[in-house]
């Protein structure tokens, strides 16, 4: 055994499967004979357990919105320039390398001729970004409201349904898109039954894009974006939590976009 | 009864093709990853925003030039990272968003504790270097396997557990699992 006494480093190494295994042993065997040196075993190991805890932050409805209509220009943008063929060109996307456009650089290395990232009241370069920015003097709010609801202070898990307004029936779809708190409607042979018995209109099986457990006049219900197999218009549809093949109530539908 | 779920490879081949639905459902797949990655990277839900705003747009963009040399996941993580370390690189912006002075009431002791282990978390992340912030984020927060994390950041596997043994060292000890003179 060696008298060497391990510091945080070596024993991190020794977490991270770093050493060769001899090494290992030889480490190991000296950390456990020394408390110290075990409690940074169990610090190490703890903080893996803490990182591995951290939930993953919900993404704020009006960014996801705005992360849609980006989709949506772009789409428009896209069809304008084609008939549903979509250019490999440079754009305002990340800056890359001629041949590996999604190369990764490595961070410690600079680069040549990287883009100037874009800043919320900065011009940018001319002409290059088709999709909506966000709003100058609104991010401020924006960011609070984020912030808010990364730290899950806003919509805890207790937090009240969200109301929902048929006036902005569209924009609650939109950033429902990715959101897939739905309740049981979430299984596809309930949620096909369902839109067969209250809307027969459209089509059951259409793939479910988003939705979420909403208030809708007072009552608990689910809004359901749908997919309608062109990009940018959704099938809505709010029925009751417990609609099903048996039957439910439809309480608003509408088709958005297009 | 039901076909099984489209593969991502699948579902941007559909977009390539003219499938107008497809990407949609593709990237609603990784939404919240690419914004979990963004804001512990950029540590700045404004700019976090952006890049994965960017980064959607950019895929969309270039789907014709995927080669499938990697997975779409690890593709669309890689122009997201792109993004991610130009910002950095360029702002060396990694100020955290202040949150309001807020009563935590009684009976909200675990929402209290909750928030304050997270924010805590994210604050020791943001000290970090940038590629070890990425490592571990990726590695120990994300649960990606070591081999797609290096292929992903396209250095050897050695290195990523490199680069996160370094950042679970600083951690413990900014996190208070360690002393500073246990280092």
């Amino acid at each position: 055994m060696t008298a060497e006494l391990p510091d945080l480093a070596l024993l991190a190494d020794l977490d991270a499967g770093l050493l060769d295994p001899a090494r290992a042993r030889q480490v190991r065997a000296a950390a456990a004979a020394n408390p110290r040196s075990a409690a940074m075993l169990n610090a190490l190991a703890g903080i893996r357990a803490e990182l591995a805890s951290v939930p993953t932050p919900p993404v704020p409805p009006e960014i996801a919105a705005r992360w849609a209509a980006a989709l949506e220009a772009e789409a428009a943008s896209a069809g304008e320039r084609s008939a549903g063929i979509h250019p490999v060109e440079a754009g305002p996307g990340p800056a890359r390398t001629t041949g590996d456009p999604a190369g990764v650089r490595n961070p410690a290395r600079p680069s040549r001729g990287a883009r100037p990232p874009h800043r919320a009241g900065s011009s940018g370069p001319p002409g290059v970004r088709p999709w909506p920015r966000r709003p100058l003097r609104a991010a401020g709010a924006a960011l609070v409201l984020a912030a808010l609801v990364i730290a899950g202070v806003l919509w805890p898990r207790s937090a009240p349904l969200p109301p929902l307004d048929r006036v902005n029936l569209a924009a609650a779809a939109r950033a429902a898109i990715g959101t897939t708190d739905v309740g049981e409607l979430a299984d596809p042979d309930r949620r096909a039954g369902c839109l067969m018995a209250v809307a027969p209109a459209l089509p059951p099986a259409a793939p479910l894009l988003g939705g979420r457990r909403v208030e809708l006049d007072s009552r608990e219900a689910v809004l359901l974006v749908l997919a309608t197999g062109r990009l940018g218009t959704f099938h809505v549809a709010v029925v009751d939590p417990g609609c099903g093949p048996a039957g439910g109530t439809l309480l608003e539908s509408a088709v958005i976009g297009g | 009864m039901c076909s099984p779920a489209p593969t991502d490879a699948e579902l941007l081949a559909a977009h390539r093709a003219g499938d107008r639905h497809a990407f949609t459902e593709l990237t609603a797949r990784y939404r919240s990853r690419l914004w979990g990655l963004a804001l512990r990277t950029l540590h700045h839900p404004e700019d976090a925003a952006d890049a994965v705003q960017e980064t959607l747009v950019a895929a969309y963009r270039r789907a014709g030039s995927y080669r499938g040399d990697a997975s779409v996941r690890t593709w669309l993580h890689r122009i997201l990272l792109n993004t991610c370390i130009d910002r950095i690189r360029h702002e060396r912006r990694r100020t955290t968003v202040p949150l309001p002075d807020r009563d935590l009431q009684a009976g909200h002791s675990d929402l209290a504790t909750e928030l304050v282990t997270r924010l805590a978390v994210d604050a020791a992340l943001a000290a970090l270097p940038v590629d070890q912030r990425v490592a571990v984020v990726l590695v120990d927060v994300q649960g990606w396997p070591l081999v797609e994390v290096a292929e992903l950041l396209e250095v050897p596997v050695g290195t990523v557990k490199s680069r996160c043994a370094r950042g679970r060292a600083r951690l413990a000890v900014l996190l208070g699992h360690l002393r500073e003179d246990h280092r």
